[in-house]
């Protein structure tokens, strides 16, 4: 069960390597949460924005499979920031956003062959962003002019993983179904950057873990899992 | 990609003293490269490529499993998947198995934990089933890959943080 032991800290590095060190012994649903992080992790090379304000917190699984983890986490934050009654969308593959901002990310770490951390920072209460990050990030703070009860939110999170999760290992493509419907990407022409290279093309499909199916110029089909969207046309 | 990977394999024989690697499941082939007294042959498929290499000493064959040899004079490399395997000549050298570790899945290749984070492997470490050797992310998922062989890594074939397709091989160990 997700959240019957929760290990609260003031200050850590990362959410994600205090959970990784403690997965083994610790009992599925453990959460690890800290008001802010001084190494938050974002996709490799970039560290996570983690002042006091945000929900910085990692989540320890044991699943089959790690493959839709960070899909069913975006749905679980989507639907906890869609109950504050801000207008979030997924963007391909599982940042929340509100316009072109990011509000939330998810990133997981699958350790061996079934434990995963899966990190989510939610940008709740905080005020201002640095000048780097103006353009690309917002918090439900700077969108509503208000702050909101941390801890409610909180709560709502953990209460709606538990339910996307569940419902991950019983009934998958109802989870695919729900996250393909908030993404809503399947028809439009995108850029992708990946690793520095750009691919563009119009997706297709989406398979069964979540995978772009974007077909090319040529009509060729590429099947893409990693890599940044940089337009959605 | 395809043709660099091939040129490090190439490479990576010149530089060794065993005469052939084969590989299962290279971007879902099985590709050998043999090395000749005079030349090296690469064959995939139906495609046959002949690149001259220095002369080299002929040594102990290198193939994963036994197998039953066929070869012609003129003919020393060959398509696994749709003629007889050739088996090692016999020699008195020690035998050498190289065995790449492939991608699992699609993603992007990562050799840390972390960018200032030490590598998980590099050339010369000696690897055993289980030890994690690379990350690869997909779906904003990091999947830690481990090794399903044991041996003594002889090349990293995929840069840092570049996309990889399913089977691509990322390391070449010597077991």
């Amino acid at each position: 069960m997700i959240g019957k032991k929760i290990y609260k800290f003031e200050k850590l590095d990362s959410t994600n390597d205090y959970a990784s060190k403690i997965a083994k012994e610790s009992a599925e649903g453990t959460v690890v949460i800290a008001d802010c992080q001084s190494k938050g992790k974002g996709t490799p090379g970039k560290t996570w924005f983690s002042p006091e304000g945000g929900i910085w917190l990692s989540v320890i699984l044991k699943p089959k499979s790690a493959s839709c983890i960070s899909l069913m986490a975006s749905v679980a934050v989507y639907e906890t920031l869609k109950s504050l009654k801000l207008p979030v969308r997924i963007k391909w593959p599982n940042d929340v956003m509100i316009k072109n901002k990011k509000i939330s990310g998810v990133l997981t770490e699958a350790h061996g062959k079934n434990n995963a951390i899966v990190g989510i920072g939610i940008n709740l209460n905080i005020p201002e962003f640095p000048n780097e990050l103006k353009s690309v990030a917002t918090s439900a703070m700077l969108e509503r002019g208000k702050a909101f009860n941390k801890q409610k939110v909180i709560n709502i999170l953990i209460k709606q993983l538990e339910k996307k999760y569940s419902l991950l290992k019983k009934k998958k493509e109802k989870l695919l179904k729900e996250w393909k419907k908030y993404a809503n990407i399947i028809g439009k022409q995108i850029k992708i950057n990946i690793s520095g290279e750009l691919v563009e093309g119009k997706v297709k499909d989406i398979d069964d873990n979540g995978a772009l199916m974007v077909e090319m110029a040529g009509g060729k089909v590429k099947k893409i899992t990693t890599g940044t969207i940089s337009a959605e046309l | 990609m395809q043709l660099n990977e091939l040129k490090k394999l190439i490479k990576m024989l010149e530089e060794s003293n065993v005469e052939e690697i084969e590989i299962k499941g290279f971007l879902g082939r099985t590709v050998r490269v043999t090395k000749k007294r005079a030349d090296t042959k690469v064959v995939q498929g139906r495609v046959e490529k002949e690149v001259k290499v220095p002369e080299a000493p002929q040594i102990s064959a290198v193939i994963p499993e036994p197998l039953e040899k066929v070869e012609t004079p003129n003919e020393s490399v060959m398509n696994s998947a749709a003629q007889p395997a050739p088996q090692p000549p016999k020699t008195a050298e020690p035998q050498k198995n190289f065995v790449s570790i492939n991608a699992p899945i699609i993603g992007t290749f990562y050799r840390a934990s972390s960018p200032g984070a030490k590598p998980y492997i590099e050339v010369g470490d000696r690897v055993t089933t289980g030890k994690v050797v690379c990350i690869l992310e997909a779906m904003k998922v990091m999947n830690e890959i481990e090794a399903e062989v044991s041996g003594v890594v002889r090349e990293i074939l995929v840069e840092n943080g570049k996309p990889v397709e399913y089977g691509q091989p990322l390391f070449m160990l010597e077991c």
